[in-house]
């Protein structure tokens, strides 16, 4: 029993409940979802004892222990068992069939009738004041919030080829008010990675970074809010390519390359459509993410025309976030190698100046990073501290390779011997925002700024950046 | 390549055909479905009851003592993996199937401590049932020792007998499994401090195990044979890699000349040997110790075994060859970054002026929508969906006009409008401000109503191109409402000085008051290319275009206006009369006295000739005052035509007399 199980849980509980807004009970598709669900149910319940879920500050807990992740992932419908006055779920032993109906029609509203199944058994728990939200709820809880905003908006533009920007900068704004209250959080927040609804998560990891890059620019948060929304929405046009092409796991052949590549224009339209405060840039952004520096990429921009610098300070997020995420064309790399992808194509496919400032703000090991250190111990790095070189990261596993409380450590680059991809060792960066200490120690870390009034001061020779820049870079992040 | 029937395998194209599977690997998360891939496999068949054994080194892949010929992409790739793997050697065993190649794959794929940890590529695949290929790894030679040094070394010494090689101290301690720390505590104790004695001693005690061991047949023919004894019963770890480790824990000066040694001799294999089991850094550290012509090996060594003097971090990695190397390599790619970052800490310019760059590229929010037009009208070519982006950009300029905001609503269509657009496109924009001007009108007339608007508004409708001209033409001639009629021909009097052709077009429109409202914008818009369009409707039926045709020709072309003035001054109507005989009072034309002259005697101006006479008298030269007295003093005239004008020019005079 562990956090998976809850979320398999919580997306099969959230699969029926859409089944049966659909259709009567005991429609087939009804019955599979819930046959389903209960299974999920069985298999999350412990034969000794009892299983606690709790929901309280916008997230979930299993057993007293904050979910980070899940809460990330299900706050529609945390907000479904929240509006029901749901604040525990407690599954004692093998779940009974009939009680797990019992307990879905009541979370659907399809009955008033409060669950009194044994197996399971709705508030009969209650969390205690120990089990808080974290230091960084109402950021994960915004954060979950843009996703939510932008699913409604994908099906509002797939169905109605429209959508309105009054709620997008709305969320926006709030995301960037907590982003950039704790931009280290933000960074290590933007690691989540969902496979299922890659292009939300992606989204929103992108308007963070661009967010962080931005205010470690110095811009303030009337200058984030149009570059986020543009961040956020820039791949908003890939509502227009059908699923199996975006998800094709092959080459893609020209008809399907064809349709890939409309999706900034599609995006852009959608937002000019749309109007309202500060669209103009969002939808520059969106129209021109993957126009490159030295002016292929599409859409081409014309002979000497360069992206925007509102677009090309996206693009470089916005690949970066690509590059680490896993796709079902091809595999994560890790955040080291991501920046290396990032320098190579300084120059050609980035703007050198925005890839330079991207790789001072993340650091040569990026929050997220999971490195094993030349002593074997596996750390995940948490943040950076301006006043201090050394790396901060939380320990989780041992040199031989047994999992540990998590423990903070700062630890020098000499000492990283390898960096590994988070999913292949399963861990996930983003829940140490909740561990104890961490948030303390993110608060307390003043978030690096670049120093504006330096101007004259000479630093990389662009050119030699240039020479060294890779013009043909792979496709790999095209696509994305 | 060993085993028999293998002699038709070329051991370059199945290390080519791994490559590829292994490339197709990378890229697919279901390799084994793709069509490269099962290509890759077929061509493993030569294989068929045969084998194929590779020895992987640092950035080579030999077979049978022939180091392979390795391009780039999918076999580059693939030999370093087998190499971060630290595999020493690879061996396919008759065909290995799609999966069977897979599993391999997916092992390789696989981060090489995580695997090593779990057991090694070759439990794997034992575990999966993958016979068909063997894998020997370098590291886990070593990690099944568990006996301590010594009771090896007896058991060496046993199994050595009186026939055995003569081996120093050191090179029993190290052949029977000592560690990398015992032995160089030996070495310094032995040597008693002396650089020069260490050096001594670790290079005789290491040149001293390598002849024992290529004694006991380790060579590239038999190696096959010999690997699988090791895989199954690993006895000791490699004592290259306790020589390697050991070399760490002494003086850095012993070190230097220990390397000084072996680079000298670096060309042959027992050497180079332990020399590829340094990383470049590890080297490089080593370096500012060498003397002159050391260090002018070293750099030839480095030479021999990188691909390219400025390659990358993975092209470094051939560098190195023993899993600690790996990592080095690794960190050296962090210090890459490191460095630029470390450039970057002096870039606070650079950087700090893109705050101020972006803010200023973006603070013009209008500009910035203008531009994402321009472009999304350049770069969308499916027509239903520039039909769709045309409507909606259509609507905001309507939204700009009904918000009073004229100038936002001339950028907006400036910016859709101003450019090189294909035809069909253009066509498309024209169409769709027609439609809007259609279903919008009322927000047009409404924003007109302001007088101030005008002039704006009619700028902006004359952007809307022809088309919309001819729409507002077709608007007034079905207005009904004489104030919006005025409005309306107000806008039009700014469309038409950009697009007459459509309001000439009206000159022929069946109803009169069409052509007079047409004609009236003409001549307010003016223009010497109104005047052919116009002329003719001097003559036309209705008296009312007559009056207006004379009132607009006549400013726009006071000299080809006066002979239809003249002429309708003997008009049937009263009001084209009384018109022409204005415009001809104001008119300056050097011509009308001639044309008056003519005119005087024309005997089509029968009822027009006392107007005539007055207008020459009151032109008052002498060549008019002449005209009229030379005719007033006719004596004898016989035709009515002339007589009437004596009469005519006779009042005139007198008159004034």
């Amino acid at each position: 029993m562990n956090e998976s199980n809850v979320q398999e849980f919580l997306k099969s509980l959230q699969a029926v409940l859409g089944q049966l807004n659909l259709y009567p009970a005991n429609h087939p598709n009804s019955q599979t979802a819930l046959h389903r669900g209960w299974e999920a149910s069985c298999r999350l319940a412990d034969s000794d004892e009892d299983v606690v879920i709790g929901l309280k500050g916008y997230a979930y807990f299993l057993n007293g222990e904050l979910l980070a992740y899940t809460s990330l992932m299900y706050a529609n419908l945390y907000h479904d068992l929240a509006a029901r006055e749901i604040e525990t779920i407690t599954l004692a032993g093998a779940t009974d069939a009939t009680d797990y109906r019992a307990f879905v029609r009541y979370v659907g509203s399809h009955t008033e009738d409060f669950p009194t199944g044994q197996s399971i058994r709705v508030n009969e728990s209650r969390l205690t004041d120990g089990e808080d939200e974290s230091a960084f709820a109402d950021l994960r809880f915004s954060y979950s919030g843009v996703v939510g905003t932008l699913r409604t908006l994908d099906h509002r533009v797939a169905r109605e080829g429209s959508f309105e920007m009054g709620p997008v900068m709305q969320a926006v704004e709030e995301l960037i008010d907590q982003a950039l209250n704790a931009s280290g959080a933000a960074l290590l927040l933007s690691t989540v990675k969902s496979h299922d609804e890659y292009t939300f998560y992606h989204s929103v990891n992108t308007c963070l970074m661009a967010v962080a890059t931005g205010q470690y620019l110095g811009l303030t948060h009337k200058d984030l809010v149009p570059i986020g929304a543009g961040a956020m929405l820039h791949d908003i046009g890939k509502v227009a390519i059908s699923s199996q092409v975006l998800n094709h796991p092959g080459r893609l052949d020209r008809e399907q390359w064809k349709e890939v590549t409309i999706h900034p224009q599609e995006g852009a339209q959608a937002i000019v459509a749309a109007g309202g405060p500060g669209h103009e840039i969002a939808a520059t952004i969106a129209l021109e993410h993957h126009a490159r520096f030295d002016g292929l990429g599409y859409p081409r921009l014309g002979t000497d025309a360069v992206p925007h610098l509102a677009s090309r300070l996206v693009a470089v997020s916005d690949v970066y976030d690509a590059i680490t995420t896993r796709r079902s064309y091809r595999r994560a790399e890790t955040p080291h190698r991501a920046l290396q992808i990032l320098l190579q194509g300084a120059g050609g496919a980035f703007d050198p100046d925005i890839v330079k400032t991207f790789i001072s703000l993340m650091g040569i090991f990026p929050p997220g990073s999971v490195l094993r250190l030349l002593s074997g111990e596996l750390v995940v790095i948490s943040h950076h501290r301006a006043d201090s070189e050394e790396l901060q990261a939380v320990m989780v596993s041992t040199a031989a390779g047994e999992s540990i409380e998590p423990e903070l450590v700062a630890v020098s680059v000499d000492q990283v011997a390898q960096q590994i991809l988070a999913e292949s060792v399963g861990i996930e960066p983003a829940t140490l925002l909740e561990q104890a200490g961490v948030a303390e120690q993110i608060l307390a870390s003043s978030a690096p700024r670049v120093d504006e009034g330096a101007i004259e001061r000479s630093g990389i020779d662009e050119e030699a950046l240039k020479d060294q820049a890779t013009r043909s870079l792979s496709s790999i992040f095209e696509r994305d | 390549m060993s085993g028999s029937g293998a002699r038709m395998a070329d051991p370059i194209e199945i290390f080519d055909a791994l490559g590829i599977g292994w490339g197709v690997h990378e890229l697919y998360p279901d390799p084994v479905r793709q069509t490269a891939f099962v290509s890759a496999v077929n061509r493993l068949s030569v294989l068929q009851d045969s084998s194929i054994t590779y020895e992987v080194g640092a950035a080579t892949i030999s077979c049978e003592g022939e180091e392979l010929a390795i391009e780039r992409g999918g076999t580059a790739r693939l030999s370093l993996r087998l190499f971060v793997h630290e595999i020493e050697w690879i061996e396919l065993i008759g065909q290995p199937s799609a999966e069977d190649l897979n599993q391999l794959f997916k092992l390789l794929a696989a981060d090489e401590h995580s695997t090593r940890n779990e057991g090694g590529i070759t439990a794997a695949l034992q575990a999966g049932n993958v016979w068909s290929i063997q894998v020997t790894q370098r590291g886990l030679l070593a990690e099944a020792i568990e006996q301590p040094w010594e009771e090896r070394e007896a058991e060496h010494e046993s199994d050595a007998g009186d026939g055995g090689p003569r081996a120093s101290r050191l090179a029993r301690m190290v052949t029977s499994g000592a560690s990398a720390h015992e032995v160089a505590e030996a070495m310094l104790e032995e040597s008693a401090g002396d650089p020069q004695q260490i050096a001594d001693t670790f290079c005789e005690a290491y040149r001293a195990v390598y002849p024992a061991v290529e004694q006991t047949g380790v060579n590239t023919e038999s190696v096959p044979e010999l690997l699988a004894v090791y895989r199954h019963t690993p006895k000791t770890r490699p004592p290259v890699d306790t020589f390697a480790e050991a070399f760490f824990l002494i003086p850095v000066d012993a070190r230097a000349r220990i390397l000084s040694d072996f680079l000298a001799n670096r060309t042959e294999g027992l050497h180079s040997l332990l020399l590829d089991q340094f990383a470049g850094l590890e080297l490089a550290e080593l370096a500012p110790h060498l003397n002159e012509e050391t260090f002018k090996e070293l750099v030839g060594y480095a030479r021999d075994v990188v691909d390219s003097e400025s390659g990358s971090a993975d092209e470094l990695l051939p560098l190195v060859s023993a899993a600690r190397d790996v990592k080095v390599a690794r960190r050296s790619a962090a210090d890459r970054i490191r460095e630029m970052i470390e450039g970057i800490g002096g870039l606070g310019g650079a950087t700090g002026g893109l705050a101020g760059r972006l803010r200023k590229e973006t603070a013009d929010a209008d500009g910035l929508g203008r531009h994402v037009l321009r472009l999304l009208m350049e770069v969308e070519e499916r027509p239903d969906h520039f039909a769709r982006f045309v409507e909606s950009w259509c609507r905001r300029i309507s939204s700009a006009v009904a918000a009073g905001e004229l100038d936002s609503a001339l950028a907006l269509l400036d910016a859709g409008t101003n450019g090189e657009l294909s035809i069909s496109k253009q066509r498309t924009i024209e169409a769709g401000l027609v439609e809007l001007l259609r279903s919008d009108y009322a927000v047009f007339n409404q924003a007109a109503h302001d007088p101030a608007n005008r002039a704006a508004l009619g700028e902006l409708l004359a952007g809307f191109g022809e088309l919309a001209a001819s729409h507002l033409m077709e608007r007034l001639t079905m207005e009904e409402d004489p104030a919006t009629r005025r409005i309306l021909i107000g806008l039009l009097v700014v469309v038409g000085s950009h697009h007459s052709k459509p309001i000439v077009r009206f000159f022929k429109a069946p109803e009169w008051y069409v052509v007079r409202n047409a004609v009236t914008i003409a001549g307010k818009v003016g223009g010497d290319h109104w005047v052919p369009h116009l002329k003719p409707l001097i003559e036309h039926a209705d008296h009312r275009v007559v009056v207006e045709a004379l009132r607009a020709l006549t400013p726009l072309a006071p000299d080809e206006a006066v002979p239809g003035l003249v002429k309708s001054l003997a008009h049937e109507n009263e009001r084209v009369r009384e018109t022409s005989l204005l415009l001809l009072k104001a008119s300056t034309s050097p011509v009308r006295q001639s044309e008056l002259a003519r005119a005087l005697t024309d005997r089509s101006m029968d009822g027009a000739r006392t107007e005539i006479a007055e207008l020459l008298f009151e032109l008052g030269t002498p060549e008019s005052l002449q005209v009229l007295r030379q005719i007033a003093h006719k004596a004898l005239l016989l035709s009515s035509t002339r007589r009437d004008a004596r009469r005519a020019a006779r009042e005139a005079l007198r008159s004034t007399a």
